[in-house]
């Protein structure tokens, strides 16, 4: 049915007869993928394996006893580990394709490198009290890894326990999970890492080292400095402006690179960040030099937000036109 | 009763068609340019984090006259005619918008359709009622029709979704609450009407006037299946302990709710997997796999053969072991299935039925020079009109 369709279109002569050929070759092969389904269950099988061996150890913490369980953790780490490398070398030798359980052995190692990293410093007191020592030793075997065996999710991983070293907590004490964004420590660290990010970002792609790692540190990059500039505005009360001209900048870069790669995803999240620090500073102005009652700074409020949301929507459409207009479909 | 023009519609779905042609190398860029110029649309769909940006803003927007509306008025009652008249005022300016601008998946539509029902429904919710239980099946019912009529007019597929689970809820509200029967009737009659529902939809497929309707109505499938499955398991369940304890009035119906119970439970995931399989179709398939692991949840949920986490650890190993053993029979052997990344065929097919039913011809007068004008409008690109 799909077939007969392009086949009007080629009597139509709105394709060519190469094109044809290939579309014929295309559904001539009738087979279904199911690349992502399979994907899928393996994802989720690795996910309740590891989340189910946790929980059976945890329940028989007594009966197994500590070293047992960490020399468990720790073997099956060195376990996955010699497993990718076995896969590595296979690649190296055999056949450029990348074998099926690659990707899932070099996760299951780094996060069993966590977990065992994590249930030594709580048990044993491995490092002490030198807990910056506990997530820089696994940060650097994280980075490693992620560069050896080129993984994407594992560099990822090493990028959130960079964040840890540097003193960014996730935990449960708020719906958001950052619990210290309050703190001035936190937003400078947090600003200051998201700077470092993009900058490490910028120079893997002008150095071509792993230069497809740069999409992954400028992600956590911009949302590093971005979250830390408007947490900054919220936080500071005498230098608020200074977060807001921070800000500013660190969008108007984001907007360019929006503009040069034509990414409508940096275009949406750099307006969207800078919308609402910017909808702060304006309100908060409002509410110190405005006279009047609160009830009256409220409805300029509300009418402020109507009016610059109209404004940033049609700002995003018009731009968008202009991208699309010399991107091709 | 469609508010779009069915030829943008079916235009649209032939552009995205040649442009994923063109994303798995079977159509040039040029030959994709005609396609686009042959079958304009003047539907305004934007990239999807742009359709995310303005849905946001189109949120902020919507309860920020809402809070204005609240701030003006002293009364306390008068609050829930504010949320009836911001909801109306939600459906009249998406009317306004789509007979102007011409939205469709942009954000902004999608925003003010939910945001406006969403509205209504908590104006008549939040009243005081004299028999609450009759409240809350008028509004489920309400919340029902509203999201059918969404579905129909504004072809949003998340409301087809919406508007069985207010069925569902009506049924509830109805059975539990205002007759007083016990859960698994409830349960039971529920999955009968879910069947009774997937039936007449199932005619509605191959009806060429409702082409546009077509992924709604295949999604409004899966939503039955789902909920008939779950209801009838756990109709048998409830109806199993209700038989334990006596509390059954029709005697006792356990032990052939207990060869229903097995069947249904096991028998039927495998069912809809096979079907998947036969008809080589990937969401039948979803949902089988899904079945069948509803299969495993519900058997360890109920019977408890293996502490928990052991049952996670032992389901875990077999997906493993199936889905890598799989996945090496796929790569080894030609089959009508196979393991490739990139499913072309799988977007290629799930447009085509809605052009093809919609039998679409080139609209005459469309471009048919190749200019960088292409989607329709003066500018062109990715379907946008050029007024918005």
């Amino acid at each position: 049915m799909a077939l007969s369709f392009f086949e009007s279109l080629h009597q139509q002569g709105m394709i060519g007869e190469e094109s044809m050929e290939k579309i014929r070759n295309f559904y001539a092969d009738s087979s279904v993928s199911l690349h992502n389904e399979l994907r899928t269950l393996l994802y989720l099988g690795v996910l309740l394996v590891s989340g189910g061996l946790g929980f059976l150890i945890y329940r028989h913490l007594e009966d197994i006893g500590k070293l047992t369980i960490a020399l468990v953790v720790l073997l099956a780490c060195i376990a996955c580990y010699l497993a990718a490398l076995r896969f590595k070398s296979r690649m190296r030798a055999e056949t450029p394709t990348q074998p099926v359980l690659y990707d899932y052995t070099v996760l299951m190692g780094a996060l069993l490198l966590l977990t065992l990293v994590g249930y030594l410093q709580s048990q044993f007191h491995f490092f002490g009290h030198r807990f910056g020592l506990a997530s820089f030793i696994p940060m650097v075997i994280l980075f490693i890894t992620a560069y050896f065996f080129d993984h994407k999710g594992v560099l990822s991983l090493a990028i959130v326990t960079l964040a840890a070293w540097v003193g960014i907590n996730i935990n449960r004490k708020t719906w958001y999970g950052l619990a210290t964004l309050d703190h001035t420590a936190t937003i400078l660290a947090a600003f200051f890492l998201g700077i470092f990010l993009i900058g490490i970002a910028i120079g893997v792609k002008q150095k071509n080292l792993k230069p497809h790692f740069g999409s992954v540190y400028h992600q956590f990059g911009t949302h590093g400095a971005m979250l830390a500039a408007n947490a900054g505005i919220l936080h500071f009360d005498k230098y608020y402006w200074l977060c807001f001209l921070i800000l500013l900048l660190t969008a108007a870069f984001h907007f360019r690179k929006a503009i040069r790669e034509s990414s409508f995803y940096y275009l949406v999240i750099s307006c969207l960040y800078t919308y609402f620090g910017c909808s702060y500073c304006v309100i908060n102005e409002m509410d110190k030099h405005l006279h009047t009652s609160s009830s009256d700074v409220l409805l300029l409020s509300l009418i402020y937000l109507i009016g610059s949301a109209i404004l940033l929507a049609y700002f995003l459409t018009t731009r968008y036109k202009k991208m699309t207009a010399h991107v091709s479909v | 009763m469609l508010a779009y023009n069915h030829q943008d519609l079916l235009n649209r779905e032939c552009q995205e068609a040649a442009k994923a042609a063109m994303r798995d190398d079977l159509l040039t860029e040029q030959e994709n340019k005609t396609i686009q110029n042959a079958y304009p649309s003047r539907l305004y769909t934007p990239n999807p984090f742009l359709r995310l940006g303005l849905g946001i803003l189109t949120l902020i927007i919507s309860l920020a006259l809402l809070g204005l509306l609240l701030l003006e008025i002293s009364s306390g009652d008068n609050y829930l005619s504010v949320l009836f008249f911001v909801g109306v005022i939600s459906l009249v300016a998406l009317e306004v918008a789509i007979h102007t601008k011409k939205p469709f998946q942009a954000g902004i539509d999608d925003m003010l359709l939910h945001s406006g029902i969403a509205y209504l429904l908590c104006s008549i919710g939040f009243r005081d009622s004299s028999h609450p239980a009759l409240g809350q099946a008028v509004l489920a019912l309400l919340a029902c029709v509203l999201y059918l009529f969404a579905f129909i007019r504004y072809l949003d597929r998340l409301a087809i979704v919406f508007s069985v689970a207010g069925l569902v809820v009506f049924l509830h509200a109805v059975i539990i609450e205002l007759w007083r029967w016990p859960l698994w009737t409830f349960l039971g009659i529920a999955a009968l009407t879910m069947a009774g529902l997937f039936l007449q939809v199932s005619r509605l497929l191959n009806k060429r006037q409702l082409s546009c309707y077509l992924p709604g109505i295949q999604l409004l499938q899966y939503a039955l299946v789902i909920c008939c499955y779950g209801c009838f398991h756990l109709a048998a369940v409830e109806n199993l302990y209700a038989a334990y304890q006596g509390r059954n009035d029709l005697g006792n119906p356990a032990s052939a709710m207990v060869i229903f119970y097995w069947s249904w439970t096991i028998i039927f995931p495998f069912l809809v997997l096979v079907r998947g399989i036969r008809l080589r179709s990937r969401p039948w398939i979803r949902i089988g796999i899904g079945l069948v692991l509803s299969l495993l949840v519900f058997n360890q949920l109920h019977e408890h053969p293996v502490p928990d986490e052991l049952a996670a650890f032992m389901i875990g190993l077999l997906l493993i072991f199936l889905a890598y053993s799989i996945i090496k029979y796929l790569k080894t052997n030609n089959s009508a299935f196979n393991d490739r990344q990139g499913a072309a065929p799988g977007v290629l097919n799930s447009l085509l039925p809605v052009i093809m039913l919609g039998s679409l011809q080139p609209t005459p007068g469309g471009h048919t020079e190749s200019t960088t004008q292409f989607g329709g409008g003066s500018f062109g690109g990715g379907g946008a009109g050029t007024e918005f």
